[in-house]
């Protein structure tokens, strides 16, 4: 038996680990790239920047907000559903407000509103870097003396961080309004309940959380599509590459802050 | 002073190399580099428009500073006065022909909005490009969107313009335009150019202009002289022009 075949997964893993490794380098670079040149360039191209900034918030956060009223709404009248109807849980409306916020504001609702703007936005944000990639509009940039990184990139970054934490408060809002028809409480009963038990701690937990994925979400999307170099065929490639990669950080992210917490609580 | 400067510069771009190539280029200097295609015009071009950053060997000097010596920021501000016209106009899609003509200007000037809208507007008139100013590239045809792309590259006066096949698929009437605007840029504005082409006409409307003539063949300079001992060249050895 050839002795080396034996060692062919621990090869195949080791470089495995060193692909993943080389792409963490690469999104952390271009991450820093991107914010070193809008601190460096404070001074060039404000108001394209912040026009850039507010398209990205224009298209990612308002243009979604009919999409999350819905996704919000649902998933509110289902968490108090299910803690109305769980024999276990229902104590009356002594915990409503606390399961309420741990699952909703805590958990669920930047996840999910996570999910919709990598669904909605990342492949997008992928697709469009790709495509002036192989148009050559990224090389125009570079010949006026214009970062694309600066113009490009940085207001992208900037644009997802804003509207994901606004859109992750909305989301939590509408799932408490939606919690609300199947309470079985008054509307100022049920909204006592729900502020009374609501921490700062749990509002810290949604802010945080949604502005890193707001971050992550475009950093990883623009990184594939500033991968595409030379045909069409690429952007799609790339594009649905970054979706599934975006998916799986945010998927990782969430479990590393909810065991850190869990950590700090019980640990 | 010299405003671009290849000393023995060899690049090598997927597999195609450009090998030891020397040229240099003066304010009111009309530098041509003609060729077959595929013989490295465009990539020649992109190394002098700095987009290579610096070349794998010799010295790329852009305003007597030395690309492989200088930072990014510096780059950056050094490109500011470079032109290009890309072949393929390269216009940013998504903003429409006053957002890209406005571009360079509103990047790296501190105008305000009024004092943009004027000069960007004033521009488009000049190549009466106004009425198209809300218009994105895809809606224009071949011949303004080429003439958008002019603009753009002119509206910082820059001190040297490339142009990359600037005549290359345009209708009579655009291509004179071109080729009035390279006049008037040597002419008026003292403002280096350097053009590729395989345009035989463009060399011989603009012959009286000509500082020099390169041939390139497979990445490498197989003659360089003025345009006279140029079209004596083609005769010799039997390129057609």
């Amino acid at each position: 038996m050839n002795l080396s075949r034996l060692w062919l997964p621990i090869d195949t893993l080791g470089q495995r680990t060193i692909e993943g490794l080389t792409y963490l380098k690469n999104l952390v670079l271009f991450f820093s790239f991107a914010l070193t040149l809008l601190i460096q360039n404070r001074h060039h191209g404000r108001r394209l920047i912040l026009r850039e900034v507010i398209s990205q918030i224009y298209f990612t956060g308002v243009n979604a907000l009919p999409f999350m009223s819905v996704i919000g709404l649902v998933l509110g009248f289902v968490t108090i559903a299910q803690y109305r109807w769980n024999p276990l849980l229902n104590s009356g409306t002594e915990l409503m407000g606390e399961i309420f916020h741990i699952v909703i504001l805590r958990e669920f609702g930047p996840l999910v509103t996570a999910y919709l703007i990598i669904g909605r936005s990342g492949t997008a944000l992928a697709a469009h870097i790709g495509d002036m990639r192989i148009s050559h509009q990224i090389d125009a940039l570079e010949a006026m003396g214009i970062s694309p990184l600066h113009l490009l990139i940085a207001p992208r970054i900037l644009g997802g961080m804003i509207s994901m934490t606004c859109l992750s408060l909305y989301v939590a809002l509408m799932a408490m309004v939606g919690g609300m028809f199947i309470s079985g409480l008054s509307f100022f009963s049920y909204f006592g309940t729900m502020f009374r038990s609501l921490s700062s701690f749990d509002l810290l937990i949604l802010l945080f959380k949604s502005l890193l994925f707001g971050m992550v979400i475009p950093v990883i999307a623009c990184y594939h599509g500033w991968r595409v170099q030379y045909a069409s065929t690429e952007v799609p490639q790339q594009a649905s590459l970054g979706v599934v990669n975006c998916m799986g950080f945010i998927f990782i992210i969430n479990g590393t802050i909810t065991a850190a917490l869990l950590y700090r609580y019980w640990g | 002073m010299s405003l671009l400067r290849l000393d023995q510069v060899s690049h090598t771009v997927g597999t195609f190399q450009l090998r030891d190539i020397s040229l240099s280029l003066e304010a009111g200097d009309l530098v041509f580099i003609t060729g077959s295609s595929g013989s490295g015009k465009s990539v020649l071009l992109k190394l002098c428009a700095t987009l290579f950053f610096a070349p794998d060997r010799g010295s790329l000097r852009v305003e007597n500073q030395d690309i492989s010596q200088v930072d990014y920021l510096t780059l950056q501000g050094l490109r500011k006065h470079i032109g290009v016209v890309f072949q393929r106009d390269s216009l940013i899609s998504n903003y429409t022909v006053y957002d890209n003509v406005a571009l360079p200007f509103e990047y790296h000037t501190s105008a305000s909005v009024t004092e943009v809208m004027e000069q960007v507007m004033a521009h488009l008139e000049q190549w009466g490009l106004a009425k198209y100013a809300h218009c994105r590239p895809a809606e224009l045809s071949t011949g303004h969107r080429r003439q958008v792309a002019v603009a753009r590259a002119t509206i910082m006066n820059p001190r040297l313009i490339l142009y990359d096949e600037p005549t290359e698929g345009l209708p009579r009437l655009f291509r004179l335009q071109v080729i009035n605007h390279i006049e008037n840029v040597l002419v008026d504005h003292q403002t280096g150019a350097l053009v590729t082409t395989m345009d035989r006409g463009l060399m011989d409307r603009l012959q009286s202009y000509i500082t020099r003539v390169f041939y390139l063949e497979n990445g490498r300079i197989l003659f360089s002289g003025s345009y006279p001992e140029y079209i004596e060249f083609c005769e010799t050895s039997g390129i057609i022009r």
